[in-house]
């Protein structure tokens, strides 16, 4: 008995598990079982693999599950196509904007001036995560904003800072807040680096929350997570290697969700640290969350934003690796305040 | 149904013809995009992926012509991509269990549990066949349409992976 043979005989077991044999095919198959003991024993006869498969068909007819994606997916459509039209204004301005901000900011020193309002912003019904690296005075956002929806950019301006997602808590009427987004204004930088935070004008201060989570119970986790993937321990890595590309992305779970949990646990401020595996492509391939907020609907929608982020990767000699980035979100209960 | 269209702008039929293909596939994607990848919310996101793919392919050009195949196509590219990654993520230090499949009660069968380790021993190639075939309804040719390669090829895939089933249940009887 050839290989060849025992090959061509798979092909015709296939062919008899998807019942497509002829019966010149199940013939061909029975001829050679008589004389390959081999495959009698691996695939068995034509009975075998009707039982066999009959499992297959079994665990399909059993299964029950019907997902209903239509409401994310709306959302996600309308949010990219928004997200191309916002994210263009934008790009303009951010040739105009420079890098400074966030290259003072990886280099530690006391960034020499920042804007004491990152963005102010509007969305239409969709809810964004905008991860930009650069930031703009607000009044130069606005402007560049299409004018699609002047009325609703009027109705609700909704105030940003770097990483902080202003939530409307419903008072007595518990109605669902409107467009929020959240601007991750620099890399990881700027929510790992004290100095950074320590630098921002008093009405970013509530930046001050991520800083101090990470460096009370966050810190230890990173600094060992860090060294486990460090290409050479003695370095450590540092999260800022790896860099969010920018743009816009829809934030499922809304922050409307988050305003009526928070309503409901009487927070006026909610902040989850996470961490993110990047692969070498830069795109995200695990969230986690690592400090809680102590509301699972903003965990989940904090990871699964960051899931949808695109990454510069870290890069190893020059080549490209995985790595983990790490940075934190902070909910705002009411926190919009006129410009 | 086309003098609808006719009054609605471009973006309008894409958004038609894309509510008409997720109603249609959403479930037959979503479950065989979990036996891919053996974890449902994963399944959701690839899922979501494809018809965001779709969408957008329409929203090029709404006229052009959306096939099962091409979802099933999409849909065993992105299982495959992020079975890759997830395998990148084996070496990362995350202690969180990424692959909990939250299977429902009434689907835990031996069958469907069964079924589940096979897929899980077996390379991506031959998951997506015996999926696509035995267990989605096309035929080895469409199945070879969709991935790439002949329908000899799929048959033989499909075989391996009966093999690999065939094994499984010899090992439960043994133990049971």
């Amino acid at each position: 008995m050839t290989r060849t043979d025992c090959a061509r005989a798979e092909t015709l077991a296939g062919a008899i598990a998807l019942e497509e044999a002829t019966d010149g095919e199940r013939d061909a198959y029975r001829r050679h079982l008589s004389s390959c003991a081999h495959c009698v024993e691996t695939l068995g006869g034509e009975r075998d693999i009707e039982r066999v498969m009959s499992v297959v068909a079994r665990a399909r007819d059993q299964e029950s599950w019907e997902p209903d994606l239509r409401n994310a997916l709306r959302d996600r459509s309308r949010g990219r196509r928004g997200a191309w039209t916002f994210g263009f204004g934008l790009a303009a301005l951010a040739v105009a904007a420079s890098l400074s901000v966030h290259l003072i900011a990886a280099g530690t020193m006391r960034p020499i001036a920042l804007a004491p309002q990152s963005t102010v912003a509007a969305v239409d019904s969709a809810f964004h995560v905008n991860l930009e690296r650069r930031s703009q005075p607000p009044a130069q956002v606005v402007a560049s904003h299409p004018a699609a929806h002047p009325a609703a950019i009027a109705a609700q301006p909704i105030h940003v800072t770097h990483n902080v997602v202003a939530v409307a808590v419903p008072a007595a009427n518990p109605k669902p807040a409107k467009a929020q987004t959240v601007r991750d204004a620099q890399s990881s930088a700027a929510s790992t680096d004290p100095a950074l935070v320590a630098a921002l004008p008093p009405s970013e201060r509530v930046q001050g929350s991520i800083s101090s989570m990470q460096t009370q119970s966050a810190a230890p986790v990173y600094s060992h997570q860090a060294e486990s993937i460090a290409v050479n321990p003695a370095r450590s890595i540092v999260v800022r290697d790896v860099a969010p590309v920018g743009g816009t992305l829809t934030l499922p779970n809304p922050p409307s969700i988050a305003g009526r949990e928070m309503a409901a646990e009487g927070l006026s401020r909610a902040t989850a640290t996470y961490a993110l595996a990047v692969d070498e492509r830069g795109t995200p391939i695990a969230c986690q969350i690592q400090t809680s907020s102590g509301i699972t609907a903003i965990d989940e929608s904090v990871c699964r934003a960051a899931m949808r982020a695109k990454f510069t990767p870290r890069t190893v000699n020059g080549k490209p690796t995985t790595s983990i980035y790490r940075d934190a979100f902070v909910f705002v209960a009411g926190a919009s305040s006129e410009p | 149904m086309d003098e609808v269209y006719l009054r609605m702008d471009e973006a309008a039929i894409a958004q038609a013809r894309i509510d008409a293909l997720v109603r249609e596939y959403q479930g037959k994607l979503a479950r065989y995009l979990r036996r891919m990848v053996g974890d449902a919310e994963a399944a959701l996101d690839l899922t979501q992926d494809v018809f965001l793919a779709a969408f957008r392919m329409l929203s090029a050009d709404p006229n052009r012509e959306l096939t099962a195949g091409w979802l099933y196509r999409a849909a065993t590219n992105g299982a495959i991509s992020y079975m890759r990654r997830k395998k990148i993520l084996r070496m990362l230090p995350f202690d969180r269990e990424i692959d909990r499949g939250d299977w429902r009660l009434d689907e835990r069968s031996a069958e469907s549990v069964d079924l589940q380790a096979a897929l899980a021993r077996l390379p991506s190639d031959q998951s997506a066949a015996v999926l696509l075939t035995s267990y989605a309804g096309y035929s080895s040719q469409e199945a070879a349409e969709m991935l790439g390669t002949s329908a000899d090829a799929v048959r033989q895939r499909v075989c391996r992976a009966m093999r690999i089933l065939r094994t499984i249940l010899a090992e439960n009887r043994e133990t049971r």
